[in-house]
């Protein structure tokens, strides 16, 4: 009797916990909680391409160079990005067709290139909190599955 | 405490006998020695791409020695009948299940530790300067290794090692996915999928080779809280392997 009671127990847990995830699945509150950087960004941080300097607006040729040349000292072509509609010549050559939309961006500027590189969790301080979160979580739940588990044991010993 | 190091230390000695850490090992430093070996005609990114590629072998390693490590230390106890006498008397199942983990993840440290030190070396050889924050990303990449052998242990204790490698890979695979990836892989449930992506580790936490790759700081909070997270999942990961082992009946 005593152990059917057990087992009874058993299944019947677990019920009002599926029905409260359903539950929370249909409110659509489960949209939010995850931490899919596409999702949970701001505009500014998905598309903040205020600071792009277009290549006319780069005074002289030393200041594109500055703006082109990364923190070793070396061209980097991660923050060089070109329009695919309008033919620019290749990067060794010194002319630049002057209606080409060629324009360069600060390096650690985000923009419609490098947003895959920039939505990755190091470069989104706003879910580090999210992280945070997740962390203290798991470490309960480990507690608790510690716990039962024990519990149970000594039931079933 | 004692009788875990102890157990520990069996663990590790019994690891390092075996010829899967030798050979897995060696595979990897083959792996960043070729790597190395690709011509560069002089082209100024060489640099970022042997760091891209090193750790992401690093990775890849770093799930194959949990694999090679893990997958078969519980099955081999239950099959020659070593697990029984060791639970009868000296040990509890969770002082045997630390006493194994703590012992493969020493192995583990040690063989990504050497694999960090074979990923300078390349880079030292071929003249590029080795990134400051190559060090922490070692040791994220050790955190990372520790939680795949959790995940690895885990699975050892409900299925067989042939089954234990496509279930951690797959795990692993899925895991990378950004949650919208994961939706989209079965969206007429999109609310199940996403509470499954919710429960499933973010491993994209662990991604720090393209910012070290192309040269740019990252915070050190974040390896901070990235360590954390890893950790804190892998303890998850014991907690619900233990209470697997807990409820298996060994006779």
């Amino acid at each position: 009797m005593r152990s059917a009671l057990f087992h009874a127990r058993l299944v019947i847990i677990p019920i009002p916990m599926i029905f409260l995830l359903f539950s929370l699945f249909s409110t659509g509150c489960m949209d939010r909680i995850d931490y899919d950087v596409d999702e949970v960004a701001s505009q500014e941080h998905l598309r903040g391409s205020n600071l792009t300097v277009d290549q006319e607006t780069a005074d002289t040729p030393a200041d594109l160079d500055t703006l082109l040349t990364n923190e070793s000292g070396r061209y980097d072509e991660t923050f060089l990005c070109i329009s695919a509609e309008t033919p620019v010549e290749t990067a060794g050559e010194e002319s630049i067709e002057s209606e080409s939309t060629l324009h360069v961006h600060d390096v650690g500027q985000r923009n419609h290139g490098t947003e895959w590189f920039f939505n990755q969790p190091w470069a989104a301080p706003f879910i580090w909190p999210k992280m945070i979160r997740d962390t203290v979580i798991l470490i309960v739940l480990a507690a608790a599955v510690l716990t039962l588990s024990g519990i149970l044991g000594r039931k079933r010993g | 405490m004692r009788s875990v190091m102890t157990f520990a230390l069996m663990t590790l000695r019994s690891l390092l006998r075996r010829r899967t850490i030798y050979g897995i090992s060696m595979v990897l430093l083959l792996a960043l020695f070729g790597i190395g070996q690709v011509p560069s005609f002089n082209v100024d990114s060489e640099g970022t791409f042997l760091l891209d590629f090193g750790l992401f072998g690093l990775e890849i390693g770093a799930l194959l020695l949990a694999i090679g490590l893990a997958a078969n230390i519980y099955p081999r106890d239950r099959e020659q009948r070593t697990a029984m006498p060791l639970l009868a008397v000296p040990l509890s199942r969770g002082q045997y299940l630390m006493g194994r983990f703590i012992g493969a993840a020493l192995v583990q440290a040690a063989a990504m530790l050497v694999g960090c030190i074979g990923l300078m070396l390349i880079l030292v050889m071929h003249g590029h300067p080795i990134p400051s924050d190559l060090f922490p990303a070692a040791l994220l990449l050790i955190v990372e290794g520790w939680f795949l052998l959790a995940v690895v242990f885990f699975f050892s204790f409900w299925t067989s090692p042939p089954l234990n490698a496509p279930l951690t890979i797959m795990l692993f695979v899925v895991s990378q996915m950004t949650v919208l990836q994961f939706v989209e892989l079965f969206p007429q449930a999109s609310g199940l999928m996403r509470f499954i992506r919710l429960i499933l580790p973010h491993m994209d936490v662990f991604h720090i080779k393209d910012p070290i790759a192309h040269g740019m700081e990252i915070p050190s909070l974040y390896f901070l809280l990235a360590a954390l997270y890893g950790l804190a999942y892998m303890g998850f990961m014991l907690a619900v392997a233990l209470a697997v082992f807990r409820s298996r009946d060994l006779k």
